[in-house]
């Protein structure tokens, strides 16, 4: 019965070690990213799927090293087809939410490119959310 | 007795009338696109290719043409357009040499020969990059209905374009038929090239 009783003890400390190693901050994950190719002085993209398993956050700031500026814009089609960018400033994701940035729609814009973006190339976006914190994303360029 | 036919009889003769039937009517195809229902000759467009050509419509009888209005500084529905559009080469295989993807760049300021014929190259080497002057261009884009309008920004060098974003399909017989909205996949516009292809012979 003694042994039984240490085993118990053993198997409970051991499931409170690994909850103990487990658990802290539930970070954002930046799935996927990848963005278009484009020449140096122009503009592309960049997209991926924002993943929350924290509280509400909101994206205050993007930068980059191969755009002079990077900020985030939506794409909307009207009834005729005729598309638009609409900027967002500030991007609230909410509490366990997901975010898509896809093509047509959400996406990082990268403006004036200080260099090339060639298929292959990764390049490094660092987003910096109100809670989270700063957040670096590696994207790859993709003709696709 | 000798009057009454069989139920297997009768059933014979069912499928022989629905087969008829069907024979008659003028096959129909279900339109992946918008359609446009009575279909006219595609505008002329009367731009240079990047190559200092004049492009003209006439010369591309018996191939399916695709049209798109872009710019090369586009940085999210272009490009997506065009990645579609090397897809939808890809898909038609052997059958892409009897179609033609032709890019007419809506940003004569800033789109040059040589700028557009780099972008497009890096999607596909067959597809055609049209300019012109912003009267031709316009002139071009009113025909097709196509809206284009600059957007100002703090950095006058560095201007977006509201556009319309739709892909215009023409037969082999210079006529214009459909327009795809944006975010039509490769495969559904595949299906009406196809068949653009098939009524050609």
């Amino acid at each position: 019965m003694s042994s039984m009783r240490s085993l118990k003890r053993s198997v409970l400390a051991v499931a409170l070690l690994a909850s103990a190693c487990t658990s802290g901050p539930k970070k954002l994950q930046l799935e996927n990213p990848w963005a278009h190719p484009a020449n140096v002085g122009g503009n592309s993209a960049v997209y991926f799927r924002l993943v929350n398993p924290g509280p509400a956050d909101i994206l205050v700031h993007a930068e980059s090293a191969v755009s002079a500026e990077v900020s985030v814009h939506r794409s909307a089609q009207d009834e005729a087809g005729v598309v638009r960018m609409i900027p967002q400033p500030s991007l609230e994701i909410p509490e366990g939410g997901t975010l898509d940035f896809q093509p047509g729609g959400l996406h990082l814009m990268l403006t004036n490119l200080t260099r090339t973006l060639l298929p292959g190339d990764e390049i490094e976006i660092t987003l910096t959310f109100e809670i989270a914190g700063p957040q670096t994303l590696v994207a790859k360029v993709l003709a696709r | 007795m000798g009057s009454k036919r069989s139920p297997a009889a009768t059933l014979r003769r069912l499928v022989v009338y629905v087969g008829l039937l069907s024979a008659c009517s003028a096959p129909t195809h279900a339109w992946r696109g918008t359609a446009y229902e009575s279909p006219q000759r595609a505008p002329n467009i009367s731009l240079e290719t990047t190559h200092g050509t004049p492009f003209s419509l006439e010369n591309f009888r018996g191939k399916v043409v695709l049209l798109y209005f872009g710019y090369t500084y586009c940085p999210d529905v272009c490009p997506a357009t065009l990645a579609e559009m090397k897809r939808l080469f890809e898909a038609l295989g052997d059958d892409s040499d009897r179609v033609t993807f032709a890019f007419i760049s809506i940003d004569p300021e800033r789109d040059t020969p040589d700028r557009v014929r780099e972008y497009l190259d890096r999607f596909h080497p067959t597809f055609i990059g049209l300019v012109g002057s912003t009267e031709k261009v316009k002139r071009v884009g009113d025909q097709y209905d196509v809206y284009i309008e600059r957007e100002e920004s703090d950095d006058p060098s560095n201007y977006l374009i509201s556009h319309t974003a739709r892909v215009f399909i023409i037969d082999t017989g210079g006529r214009l038929r459909a327009n795809y909205t944006f975010g039509t996949s490769a495969e559904a516009i595949e299906a009406d090239v196809r068949y653009l292809l098939d009524e050609g012979g």
